[in-house]
């Protein structure tokens, strides 16, 4: 039976997994491909390889209307030795930026939620549970109450911020409760007290930096998320910089393929070198060996 | 170290009473058992020492300065758990340091603290590990060095060597008593174990229901128990069933 299993079961499920992963991992790499492009009107792609679609949906392409076209706006430009100018995509910056406000947020006010509810027994700590899970509900049923709620976020970067903060506070609450659930909070707190350690400080220099692995993966979570969540941002958002969300909707539905590959591979770039920048920022952050 | 003293301490919650005027003392550089079977109140006692329970009447004492009131981080009281609790984002040193940072020790000075106490601790060399990666026994040592490094007016160990396998448990038990005993530490070793406290404590506290229903050495204890549930708690063999009427 184990000769067997080894013979037959391991190659099975080896090839069963690689079929799922080259399943899914294969239209992303279509993608990237057919981003480098000139068409794509067969199965295949065809034409390479050009950097057009990339400067445009960049915003780095000599026609300015063509961006606009795209919904970018102008970009603004950098003065660099030798007369040449670098492009610096502000607008991109500033629709990560709108995903990563709501994070900011929600660790501000999720991981002293977290805390509350695995640490101390309170009541109404069931209904303070059951809320912070509450907004799991649609991002277009959240805008249109947004909306009617607050009148005057509608089409600001603060309601997309706040209302990118409620939607996903869930999953922050969430990955950093069970993390401070995984631990002995109470002990961890008590010794930090007996040796000293006022609570806030005790909070500051012990608590968080022990839940810091569920903080990270709670802020990759929501920040992910947050730059994905169409919904609202198409209820909420006007005009003035696009959220990552619309803009990317706009490509797809406005240009041609090969351009709206080009807009989903960067739509992965950024959620890669975010998510990295998230995790290296959370380990030195909360690296607290001294040297 | 410290003369710690309980007088009269009742603690309720609601209706429950956890601690029902318990009243002992601990003597200066004396290791006094606290044990019971679980729910009987031990771990109340050993938390409102600390100072994260108040009395809800009572007093407590560490020699003349009554504590009642004051907060757990100004009462220089060294905390050992079962669970060891230790700092996993910081290096073993640092653990132990931790403690001697809250009181102002400088860099240098803390350092070399630590550095001792895990020597004499037998674990030395393992100042710059991440405390992960060590097993329970060694885990469980750079908790009591982190405890010990405050010089604590008094040393709470609760249940520390119940995660252990029993080898190990046997020999640590014997490192530990030693190493209190040496230090000359006043301590309260909260157990359930009878064996362990007939070990590690110079008397033994055998706590039901809140109340001290007996304290005095460990011989003493075996020998003449004051009540049934006394001696039923403590005999050896067979083990303690208090709920089994026989």
């Amino acid at each position: 039976m184990v000769a067997l299993s080894r013979r037959v079961g391991r190659p099975a499920v080896t090839a069963l997994l690689l079929a799922a992963v080259v399943f899914l991992v294969g239209p992303i790499v279509l993608t990237v491909v057919a981003s480098f492009a000139r068409s794509w009107t067969g199965v295949l792609p065809s034409g390479f390889v050009t950097l057009q679609n990339w400067r445009e949906v960049l915003g780095l392409a000599e026609t300015f209307g063509a961006q606009r076209s795209m919904g970018w706006d102008p970009l603004v430009t950098l003065p660099v030795a030798g007369g040449t100018t670098l492009m610096v995509p502000s607008e991109l910056a500033f629709s990560v930026g709108l995903a990563l406000g709501g994070v900011l947020i929600n660790l501000v006010v999720g991981v002293p939620i977290a805390y509350a509810v695995s640490r101390y027994d309170f009541r109404g700590k069931e209904w303070v549970n059951a809320l912070s899970i509450l907004p799991l509900v649609p991002g277009v049923i959240l805008g249109v109450a947004f909306l009617r709620a607050y009148p005057e976020l509608s089409g600001t970067s603060v309601g997309l911020i706040v209302g990118y903060s409620l939607l996903k506070a869930p999953f922050m609450v969430m990955a950093v409760q069970s993390e401070f659930e995984s631990m002995p909070l109470r002990r961890l707190e008590e010794s930090a007290r007996s040796l000293g350690a006022s609570w806030p400080r005790t909070f500051l220099t012990v608590i968080v930096p022990n839940a810091s692995s569920g903080i990270i993966s709670g802020a990759i979570i929501c920040w992910a998320l947050a730059a994905a969540e169409f919904n609202f941002s198409y209820i909420v958002w006007a005009k003035g910089t696009q959220p990552l969300a619309v803009f990317l909707q706009r490509h797809i539905s406005n240009s041609s393929f090969t351009k709206a590959a080009a807009a989903v591979s960067m739509f992965f770039c950024i959620i890669a070198v975010v998510t990295l920048l998230l995790q290296q920022l959370g380990r030195r952050g909360f690296d607290t060996r001294g040297h | 170290m410290a003369r710690v003293t309980l007088d009269s301490v009742r603690k309720t919650y609601g209706d429950t009473t956890a601690m029902d005027g318990v009243s002992f003392t601990v003597g200066d550089g004396e290791v006094l058992g606290v044990l019971g079977p679980s729910g009987c109140g031990k771990t109340t006692t050993l938390r409102s020492i600390a100072g994260f329970e108040t009395p809800t009447s009572g007093t407590i004492r560490f020699d003349d300065d009554e504590v009642t009131h004051v907060p757990p981080e100004n009462r220089n009281v060294g905390l050992v758990f079962q669970e060891y609790a230790l700092f996993d984002n910081m290096t073993v040193a640092e653990n132990v340091a931790f403690g001697p940072k809250m009181r102002g020790v400088d860099k240098t000075a803390r350092r070399e603290r630590a550095t001792d106490l895990l020597e004499l601790l037998g674990i030395g060399g393992f100042e710059d590990r991440d405390p992960t990666t060590l097993s329970g026994g060694q885990q469980q040592r750079v908790g009591l060095a982190r405890a010990l490094a405050i010089e604590p007016s008094i040393l709470l160990l609760d249940e520390p060597m119940t995660g252990l396998d029993a080898k190990l448990k046997t020999r640590l038990q014997r490192e530990v008593g030693d190493l209190l005993a040496e230090l000359d530490v006043t301590g309260l070793y909260v157990t359930h174990d009878q064996e362990e406290a007939m070990v590690m404590c110079d008397r033994v506290a055998v706590v039901n229901d809140g109340r001290v229903e007996q304290i005095g050495t460990p011989r003493e204890i075996y020998e003449d128990p004051a009540n049934d549930f006394v001696a039923e708690f403590v005999s050896l063999d067979p083990p303690a069933l208090p709920f089994v009427e026989w």
